[in-house]
């Protein structure tokens, strides 16, 4: 098991990740280095951020709006040409001589509060506003140089909204485009959206394992060549074991990372009587569950402590590796409940290595990445998404209408019109089978809320033709008849 | 090291050792067939000859006969050298031309072109071609053939594509293929999966069988753990080969459990695992643990708990992951892609013979997945097709056709896997005949009213 490294990365660090440059500089072309060549110039130039970094080196040009600062960092020894927008800029001090001490920036809106005193609710906003210009810098440019980050959504209902059939059409558009990185930006508490009833039960997660994981591998068997992120939003139910398949796990601040125990109560791997027959499925199914584990690097004792509530979780570091253990003998105590599964926060989350940083922006994102400057791809994934999940929800809208339809014209087709209504309520029942045809998620939703299926659909049809080949030649139809038709309902589940 | 590379390496060296012999004689070469080949050496001849279970024809001038092979000066890949050739493995052999005037021979495939192996993540497949050898690969290339296990044991996996496989690589290529079992499944029937690896036991007699797994659960695993080598996917799981019966919930205990026990235990033997694996993977509290030297690498199983690794407790069942299959010697390599499970083949690179095994996967895939729509849609059918025509001796007519076209089904699933369908061939043959007997009835009303 490879052990995820200790990367515990602060506000601090990541202003000095900022301008240590974690990229190798020379992906853009600035304006001319008019210091180029000197040595250990005799003054210097100082720059008090907004976001309170006092940066020195030399400014390299100024417009209006940014200025090409090099910077200098005496600890390491490297220049780094920065690119700052100006309003980020609270005072520029000019030809200091090298070495002295800075002047304080007048009133500093950024200056770090007093120990206890919370700032005001216009210090906070102000701060919100700072934060989003706080990282790397996103750049307008069609420069193959520039790494560029296409992101992936997946937001919604595991198995309808998010399924394969979507991504598929996606990879195409990440080979095309070719970025430097694929963000999958997950956005998913299908379990929580059940757990309180905003939803029905309809819309939790399915619990497809063989279906996800053909889903993961589209991205880390056919795009294998391209670096891959997951930035997790908040994952709350079976998403979080698709999101622990990318080594590169990142989190936003007020993110979390649980409600696996979806997979548990879904599959029921533990309600069997026999023991020999609890224990094949339980094993089977948690390997199933940890394969997932296995592609993100993630150890296995985080799939039981995510899945089976009766297990506790602590955690004890050994230098910069953290060692996991299923009860309370480790350094500290993650999860010392046997009644509820783990989940993470997106603190936690970082300080034990589950995640490799929280990044509220893409700006912020891409910092820890490793990219001082950025660009987005214009990428088809957001409308590929959206528009899926549009059309086959509106599908199934349909669906409904028509299955109250077919209902109603069989009620009808009775008398002088029976040969209309019957048309009709075929064609209801038609059209019903060719969206379950074109969208999984309408076959399953269907499925899962009325009971039926699509062998149902056929035979209903080829019963409603019968009667009106029946009807055409007046004679009565014979034989068995069928199962009828015209109510149905109750759901496969309860 | 397999036995394809040992071959290959003793030709190398003895194309290294060898030097051309300028000199001219007359030679004899007694072919496969029982038939001579008499000429002299400096003449230019056609031979044809076996290499990878691959007819590849080569032409140039003969350079050298000893008592295993012989050398011709033939062009491979745009260079001219010396080309040994083991008698054995020569098909047919004719002499073109005599003396130094020839030209230089060339080998190339039978086929219209060389097959290439695309570098990229589509394996290269060369398709089959009913009992016809597939084309021939170039020299660097060995090829693999894979048979697809996608489903249920017993149902779209069975002996039958086993067989079929067998037969079609020893009728058209000959021993010393390599066979991939790409497995993905949740297991099924203990009976077909003892015949299917009783299959690949034969197999295994002339050819290198791999299981490549996605997915081996419970007879997934049996069949899996038979081969002569295990590779995992990333994501791949293997065990949980408990015996249990699906309608009472109840796995199997006591006399029956020991059979089972001895019987996966004497599978996993075969396959060079260690067999105590198998009760751990069979019922609950059979522990198993293992220690690894951390020079050597070399395993030392317990069936206790003593070892530094623990796989299975007395609460648990085994099944698994890659990683610990690797660890402990189970698997013996993760790939993900055909490039990568080459290299752990020791292939140059991922190149599949011939697509014979995924074409009859594929067909039976297919006719399995029609079955499932087409069963119950013809029992459905049989309580109102044809009833508007309002004729009884029409609606009787269309329930025999109904029942027919079951049986018909029945007859394609072929006696290993009909049995998972709950309708019985003698059942329907006697509905059959009632039907038959109410159409005469009736008609026979007919007659006498009239």
């Amino acid at each position: 098991m490879k052990t995820r490294i200790l990367c515990v990365l602060n506000s601090v660090a990541l202003a000095s990740a900022l301008v240590l440059g974690l990229v190798p500089a020379g992906h853009t072309a600035f304006a001319q280095d008019k210091s180029a060549g000197a040595q250990a110039p005799a003054t210097e130039d100082i720059l008090h951020m907004a976001d309170g970094r006092v940066l020195r080196g030399q400014i390299i040009s100024k417009t209006k709006t940014e200025v090409i600062f090099e910077y200098f960092d005496t600890k390491v020894n490297i220049k780094t040409r920065l690119k700052l927008a100006v309003e980020n800029i609270l005072k520029i001090e000019e030809d200091v001589a090298a070495g002295s001490s800075p002047a304080a920036p007048a009133a500093s809106p950024t200056a770090t509060p007093a120990a206890g005193a919370s700032p005001k609710p216009a210090d906070k906003l102000k701060a919100a506003e700072e934060r989003k210009t706080y990282g790397a810098a996103r750049v307008q440019t069609e420069d193959p140089n520039v790494p560029s980050i296409y992101i992936v959504p997946m937001k919604g209902q595991m198995g309808t909204d998010i399924n394969k059939q979507v991504y598929e059409k996606v990879r195409d558009d990440i080979l095309e485009k070719k970025p430097t990185v694929v963000v999958i930006e997950l956005n998913c508490q299908d379990t929580e959206d059940v757990l309180y009833p905003r939803k029905g039960k309809d819309e939790q997660g399915l619990v497809e394992l063989d279906t996800f994981r053909d889903m993961v591998n589209i991205f880390q068997d056919d795009l294998s060549q391209f670096r891959q992120v997951c930035w997790v939003h908040d994952s709350l139910g079976i998403s979080s074991m698709v999101a622990l398949s990318w080594q590169e796990l990142y989190m936003k601040p007020p993110a979390r990372l649980g409600g696996l125990v979806v997979a548990r109560e879904e599959t029921g791997f533990e309600k069997w009587q026999d023991a020999d027959v609890r224990g094949k499925m339980t094993a089977a199914f948690m390997a199933w569950v940890k394969g997932f584990l296995e592609g993100g690097h993630y150890a296995f004792e985080l799939a039981e402590a995510m899945v089976r509530p009766q297990f506790t979780l602590s955690a004890t570091w050994k230098g910069r590796e953290v060692t996991w253990s299923l009860d309370d003998t480790g350094e500290y105590l993650v999860d010392g409940s046997d009644k509820k599964t783990t989940e993470f926060r997106a603190k936690d989350a970082e300080d034990l290595c589950v995640s490799d940083g929280t990044a509220e922006t893409i700006e912020d994102l891409a910092l820890l990445l490793g990219y001082r400057e950025f660009r987005m791809v214009d990428s088809a994934a957001e409308k590929i998404c959206a528009d899926y999940v549009e059309d086959w929800r509106r599908a199934f809208e349909k669906c409904e209408t028509q299955l109250e339809d077919y209902k109603q014209f069989l009620g009808w087709a009775s008398g002088e019109d029976a040969v209309k209504y019957l048309g009709q309520a075929k064609a209801a029942l038609e059209n019903v089978l060719s969206a379950m045809e074109r969208y999984e998620a309408v076959e399953y939703r269907i499925g899962f809320k009325y009971g039926l299926d699509r062998e149902w659909f056929t035979i209903q049809i080829e019963i409603i033709k019968e009667r009106l080949r029946s009807l055409k030649s007046n004679k009565p139809a014979g034989g068995g008849g069928g199962s009828g038709g015209g109510s149905f309902g109750g759901g496969r589940k309860p | 090291m397999n036995r394809v590379n040992l071959r290959n390496l003793i030709v190398t060296c003895i194309v290294l050792l060898l030097t051309v012999s300028p000199l001219s004689a007359a030679v004899e070469i007694k072919l496969k067939d029982g038939s001579k080949w008499r000429g002299e050496i400096a003449d230019v001849v056609e031979l044809r000859y076996m290499q990878q279970g691959v007819e590849v024809p080569v032409q140039g001038k003969l350079l050298k006969v000893e008592n295993l092979y012989v050398q011709v000066e033939a062009t491979t890949a745009g260079k001219t050298g010396p080309k040994t050739i083991f008698k054995s493995d020569i098909v047919s052999m004719k002499t073109v031309g005599t003396g130094a005037a020839a030209p230089a021979g060339t080998a190339t495939p039978s086929g219209s072109g060389p097959a290439t192996a695309n570098p990229a993540t589509t394996p290269s497949v060369t398709p089959s071609s009913g009992a016809a050898p597939a084309q021939a690969a170039p020299a660097s290339t060995i090829g693999v053939h894979v048979l697809p296990l996608e489903g249920g044991v017993g149902q779209e996996i069975r002996r039958d594509e086993f067989e079929k496989m067998l037969e079609y690589l020893d009728t058209n290529y000959g021993p010393g293929q390599i066979v991939v079992l790409l497995v993905d499944t949740n297991g099924g029937a203990v009976t077909e999966t003892e015949a299917i690896n009783k299959v690949t036991f034969e197999m295994k007699k002339r050819h290198r069988v791999v299981a490549w797994i996605h997915k081996a659960i419970s007879a997934g695993c049996a069949i899996a753990a038979a081969c002569n080598e295990v590779y995992f996917m990333t994501e791949g799981t293997a065990g949980s080969v408990t015996s249990w019966n699906p309608g009472t919930g109840k796995s199997a205990t006591g006399e029956e459990l020991e059979r089972g026990i001895a019987q996966f235990a004497r599978t996993l033997e075969a396959g060079g695992h260690y067999p105590g694996i198998s009760a751990a993977m069979k019922t609950n509290p059979a522990l198993l643990s293992y220690d690894k030297d951390p020079v050597t690498g070399d395993v030392t199983w317990h069936d206790t708990l003593e070892g530094e690794y623990d796989l299975s407790g007395p609460n648990d069942n085994l099944c698994f992951n890659s990683s610990n299959a690797l660890h402990c010697g189970f698997s013996d390599g993760t790939a993900d892609t055909g490039e990568e499970l080459a290299k752990l083949l020791n292939l140059p690179k991922w190149h599949e013979a011939s697509d014979y095994g995924r074409k009859i996967a594929k067909e039976w895939q297919q006719t399995w997945t029609e079955a499932q729509e087409e069963l119950p849609l013809i029992q459905a059918r049989l309580n109102y097709k044809n009833t508007g025509q309002g004729d009884p001796v029409i609606i009787l007519g269309t329930r025999i056709s109904l029942l027919k076209e079951l049986i018909g089904w029945l007859d394609r699933m072929g006696p290993n896997t009909s049995q998972m369908f709950s309708v019985k061939r003698e059942d329907l043959e006697r509905e059959i005949a009632e039907l038959r007997k109410q159409v005469a009835d009736i008609k026979r009303a007919q007659r006498e009213r009239n």
